[in-house]
């Protein structure tokens, strides 16, 4: 490829990645209990009907807006505003039918059930009779 | 650009989530990927006439955990935010940042501390900081001699 073909292209890719609108990730604690995975996202002021929770195949999916109200003249910012999202593998080991979210204060907590397969069991030592 | 006015690093972030994205890929055993970064609580200030308004992202940080102070015009917002999880949790993932945190910002201008007040909505704490009078533009008459 000649020097110009690359400036070219170089310029194409400038061009098209300031069109694509800006995608954020949240950022995100997963722990697990003895039967559950919790997944917890900070969401400030991201409004429960602005955000869905889905599942597609193996795939859990975390997606919304956040809204930009106009506050005023901004004279310095740091917030991130726009789209946000966020993808999860689900391995077969959890259970996609149990998955619950909830929002509070800012914090989407989404749990997810274990399958009942890796759930920890206790078995019961008899004794002989 | 509205975008690059709000965000003038974006481009950097991009390149790091980018970055993180390609060397975070492998490991996880939930295959997460990117991983945001910054500063916390993210701080917004905006300008009106007779206030500024300033707005602190603490989602998951209780009121009582808060703490707001503002002497003429620098403003100082301190805190604690708990991380949760019980003591048998066994984590994959830590990004949300926990524990304590301060933030000092000099303003422009100064405010009137007696006057300044602040409300907590699903994780964002706005402060209303009104301008001292002497402060806002005043028009002055020319007179004719």
């Amino acid at each position: 490829m000649s020097e110009k073909e690359l400036a070219k292209k170089q310029q194409a890719e400038v061009t098209r990645r300031e069109q694509t609108e800006e995608v954020f990730v949240p950022a995100a604690d997963i722990w697990e209990t003895e039967d559950q995975i919790m997944i917890r996202m900070d969401m400030p002021g991201v409004a429960k009907n602005d955000t869905e929770v889905k599942i597609e195949r193996d795939t859990l999916l975390v997606q919304g807006k956040v809204s930009s109200e106009a506050q005023g003249n901004l004279l310095y910012g740091e917030q991130r505003v726009g789209n946000f999202r966020r993808e999860f593998s689900l391995s077969d080991d959890l259970d996609h039918e149990h998955v619950s979210a909830q929002m509070n204060d800012g914090i989407l907590t989404i749990t997810i059930g274990k399958a009942e397969a890796v759930k920890p069991r206790k078995i019961e030592i008899l004794a002989a009779s | 650009m509205l975008l690059s006015r709000r965000m003038p690093f974006w481009d950097i972030e991009r390149t790091l989530d980018e970055m993180s994205r390609v060397f975070d890929s492998f490991g996880g055993p939930l295959g997460l990927r990117s991983m945001p970064r910054g500063t916390f609580p993210a701080i917004n200030l905006y300008d009106h006439e007779n206030e500024m308004v300033l707005t602190a992202e603490v989602p998951g940080v209780k009121k009582e955990d808060l703490d707001l102070t503002v002497v003429e015009n620098s403003i100082t917002l301190t805190g604690k935010r708990n991380g949760d999880a019980g003591e048998d949790a066994r984590y994959y993932r830590r990004e949300r940042p926990v524990g304590t945190f301060t933030r000092t910002l000099t303003l422009a201008e100064k405010v009137d501390p007696d006057k300044v007040s602040a409300e907590y909505r699903d994780g964002v704490l706005t402060v209303h900081l009104p301008k001292v009078k002497a402060a806002k533009p005043k028009a002055i008459q020319i007179k004719a001699s």
